[in-house]
């Protein structure tokens, strides 16, 4: 009786998949097809910063990985010419391999230290576009982006188009996400971070684990970057700052970082509330950061474990009732 | 360089040196003392720098009691803050730091909505007008007595800590919080102490500097970002730290503002703390903690 | 002096202490034995407030003192040296040694029993100045004890002051117990080193799982056989 109703999180999984492929069909709301597709990117920002906390490090910095995808990707195209879907890689190599250089020398410094650390990071690199103007446009930023190049005579332009290279770098990043979580190296990470000297002493090569994940993050951070570009057409340092990478560490903490559906809970209701609220009439959207913190401080008051620890509580509780009243049934007959 | 512009750069330096100083010595003692990691510390700041506004400016207060006003109202809700939504994430770094982003959110768009987005100007007190000349070069006075204060408050402060009886008690209870209490000292009241001192001084620095700069709801995101570097630059918990760091920040801005623009002063601060992270991880003075 | 009644603690849900009752006399050493997990610790935290009890009575000198915090825990005169020493790493001996007449107004007083503390313990005088983290674990064993004294308690808990100590030191450990005590002090004493622990004090109470096995004087439990076999090496 209970387990025709049980829903494995593969199934679930399914029907999402199938309802975001289906959706465009189904309504052709070009602000939803755009808010889902931002979504999209929030989603894989977040869960990189998920990975990276697994290890028990704090990055406030994915907003610049995401700009380094965006700028190389950019770059490449307008002013070399090159294909963009093979910018597109280049552009998660180029975040990974920043992330990697910068991981090798900075992952040895722990906790607020490396939060600071990683902040002044985000802040350099935008700097950087800033002053740099010759090469990333300044604080102008670079516009008239392209579209992605043509595949088999399929043009890409539409924003049916976008949501659909976010959906699949979102299946893609959320499919490496499960494979990390339910391997070895999953196992090492949280290891890590629960025992930083246990998992020295037992030979597991902290720093090396440490930059794996904040290579894997930065990657699909900077191909995020790199569809954003296209997205918007237009990039600017604004686009990439301090407060950005901070919002998907909010995010995440509130869908909760222990579960790897975390990232995509915390950012779908956090992105959908102001969309909902904009339905009101003489709505002033000033006020949203003020429902934002008090979501924050309320989340973290009453369910630290994030909704998604707030779901499995409940869920679990419901079972605890209802094998409960099994028993009694069980005696009563 | 000149003289004029050396010493106007060093003035400058010792300026923002100062006020940094002043908002990071709060946020070191709040984190030594609770371990928690308040994000949301320059808003008192920006809170000071309306409260003097308000007080002062829209309302014509004399400026010391405008002062003395705003700066025991954000203390009080300093207070406030920490009994109601820190107290339970004491020694737990994380889930507080995320609170401190929730109150920093709410506190900026509800100045925001109160205020508006605009810069509201704080005009100088006759007091601290004019200007004065040394040896050549011209300084405003107001630049040099708000130094003044900020180095006899930070100077106070030390005093406080190193040799009073609370103070004795706020370094105990940042050491051991369980050998603490049973010393007889109430963490419970060392750490609204703390809170309080912090959110003073902070506010105390906007006050101080609304005359200089604007005052506007997003003025204390820098300066709280750059307390933040300042205490891991010089080492959490680390007083003496603290003020290097302070110094060192202020010198990089005051001095590289001029000849190269802010853009790159702030690189520089910024590549400073990530070689110095390098090799000291735990920031210049701090040590690890066992 | 010190009564406990029906003490019951737990820690989530486990409970570490059911129904302990104990009587402590004035002027007395008690002792407190028992495996690692017994509950030694859980007790003496929980008469000084650091811990709250579930169910039971705490009584000193006729006032109830269960669930009271432990500052005014400590101003009523019993003092805690806890386990793990628990020195102030980075305050220096002379403050570490302040810190224990926090709640102390009388001026004259302290200072007479600071020069009581140096002269028990001269080391520390040499050491005034420096940081307590400088300090070897023997040493640091003092600061906390003196630090202790310091608040002029008429009740001491010392839990377990010999660990981790040498041979020679945990013998010290115990003149320096029994010394306090001549001068009035009551003292309960939980110790890993039994043989010790008996030696000093005068009663002492076996705690296994919780609850309390066996008590009696220091001779009847150095006699008995379940204490020798399990605690005294056979
Ligand atoms: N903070 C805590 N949280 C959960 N359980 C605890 C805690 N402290 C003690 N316990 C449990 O309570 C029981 C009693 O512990 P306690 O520290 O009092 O033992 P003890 O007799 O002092 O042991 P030891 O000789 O090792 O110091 C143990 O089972 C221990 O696991
Ligand atoms: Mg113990």
């Amino acid at each position: 009786m209970l387990k025709n109703r049980r829903l494995t999180p593969n199934m679930v999984l399914l029907v999402i998949a199938i309802l975001l492929i289906l959706f465009p069909m189904l309504s052709g709301n070009k602000y939803y097809l755009r808010t889902i597709t931002t979504l999209a990117i929030a989603i894989v920002l977040t869960s990189g910063f998920r990975l990276i906390a697994l290890t028990g490090q704090l990055s406030i910095a994915q907003a610049a990985f995401m700009g380094v995808g965006a700028y190389c990707s950019t770059l490449l195209i307008m002013n070399l010419g090159w294909n963009s879907w093979i910018c597109f890689f280049l552009a998660g190599f180029a975040a990974a391999l920043t992330a990697g250089i910068v991981g090798f020398i900075t992952l040895r410094i722990k906790e607020i230290y490396f939060a600071i650390a990683t902040l002044a990071l985000n802040e350099l690199f935008r700097l950087i576009w800033v002053e740099w103007d010759t090469l990333f446009g300044g604080p102008a930023g670079i516009v008239n982006i392209p579209s992605p190049d043509p595949i088999l005579g399929i043009h890409f332009g539409s924003v049916v188009s976008f949501y659909y290279i976010a959906v699949l770098l979102l299946f893609s990043a959320t499919a490496m996400m499960l494979r990390i979580e339910r391997s070895r190296i999953g196992l090492i990470f949280s290891s890590i971070r629960e025992f930083d000297t246990l998992a020295a002493s037992l030979g597991v090569n902290l720093i090396w684990e440490k930059v794996k994940a904040f290579m894997i993050a930065c990657f699909f951070a900077g191909m995020a970057g790199a569809l954003y570009a296209h997205l918007q057409h237009f990039i600017s340092p604004v686009d990439f700052t301090l407060m950005d990478s901070v919002m998907f560490l909010l995010y995440g903490v509130i869908g909760g970082l222990e579960s790897v559906w975390g990232p995509a809970v915390g950012c779908t209701v956090m992105i959908f509330i102001p969309v909902g609220l904009r339905l009101i009439p003489n709505y002033n959207p000033v006020i949203e950061p003020i429902i934002f913190g008090g979501i924050l401080i309320l989340v973290m008051r009453f369910c630290p474990g994030g909704l998604v620890g707030l779901f499995q509580k409940l869920v679990s509780d419901l079972k605890k009732t209802e094998s409960q009243k099994g028993e009694q049934e069980h005696a009563a007959a | 360089m000149t003289l004029q512009m050396f010493v106007q750069s060093l003035i400058n330096s010792i300026l923002s040196g100062g006020v940094l100083i002043l908002i990071a010595m709060g946020l070191t003692i709040i984190l030594g003392i609770m371990k928690v990691v308040n994000f949301a510390h320059g808003e008192f700041y920006m809170l000071g720098g309306f409260g003097i506004w308000w007080f002062f400016a829209e309302h014509g207060l004399n400026f010391v009691l405008a002062l003395i006003l705003s700066v025991t109202l954000v203390g009080i809700l300093g207070v406030a803050i920490e009994r109601g939504l820190f107290k339970p994430f004491r020694e737990n770094a994380f889930p507080s730091l995320i609170i401190s982003c929730g109150i920093l959110l709410v506190f900026r768009a509800a100045t925001q909505l109160s205020f508006g987005l605009v810069d509201h100007a704080v005009p100088t007190p006759e007091a601290f007008k004019g200007m004065i000349q040394v040896s050549g070069a011209f300084l405003s006075k107001e630049r040099l007595i708000v130094i003044c204060i900020t180095l006899a408050l930070i100077i106070g402060l030390y005093v406080f800590i190193k040799f009073t009886k609370a103070g004795l008690a706020m370094r105990a209870v940042s050491d051991n919080p369980a050998a603490a209490s049973l010393q007889g000292m109430s963490v419970d009241r060392i750490s609204s102490l703390a809170f309080f001192i912090g959110s003073v001084l902070a506010a105390t620095a906007g006050c101080l500097t609304g005359p200089i700069f604007y005052v506007s709801p997003t003025m204390g995101a820098e300066p709280g970002l750059m307390a933040f570097v300042v205490i891991v630059l010089g080492g959490i918990g680390s007083i003496t730290g603290t003020v290097i760091a302070g110094l060192i920040i202020g010198f990089i801005e005051g001095f590289g503002a001029i000849p190269f623009g802010t853009n790159y002063a702030t690189v520089m601060v910024y590549v400073v703390l990530l070689i110095t992270l390098i090799f000291k991880p735990m920031g210049l003075l701090g040590h690890a903690e066992k | 002096m010190l009564k406990i009644r029906d003490l019951q603690v737990d820690y989530g849900g486990i409970k570490a202490l059911k129904k302990v009752c104990m009587d402590i006399h004035k002027g007395e050493i008690v002792t407190l034995i028992g495996a690692n997990g017994a509950g030694k610790t859980t007790t003496l935290r929980t008469v000084s407030g650091l811990k709250k009890p579930f169910k039971g009575e705490i009584w000193f000198n006729d006032m109830r003192i269960d669930g009271l915090s432990p500052q005014r825990i400590v101003k009523l005169g019993i003092g805690h040296v806890p386990e793990g020493r628990h020195v102030f790493k980075n305050l220096t001996v002379l403050e570490n040694l302040k810190t224990g007449c926090y709640l102390r107004r009388d001026k004259e007083g302290i200072k007479r029993d600071m020069e009581g503390v140096f002269e028990h313990f001269p080391r520390l005088r040499e050491r005034i100045r420096q940081k307590a983290e400088s300090l070897s674990g023997g040493e640091q064993q003092m600061l906390a004890i003196a630090r202790a004294l310091m608040a002029g308690p008429t009740m001491l808990l010392l839990d377990e002051p010999s660990l981790g100590l040498a041979p020679v030191l945990v013998w010290e450990v115990g003149e320096i117990v029994a010394g306090i005590n001549k001068r009035g002090v009551t003292a309960i004493l939980v110790e890993q080193n039994a043989q010790m622990a008996l030696s000093v004090a005068g009663r002492g109470y076996v705690l296994q799982s919780g609850g309390i096995v066996l008590e009696g004087t220091s001779e009847d439990l150095v006699k008995g056989e379940s204490v020798k076999k399990a605690y005294l090496g056979g």
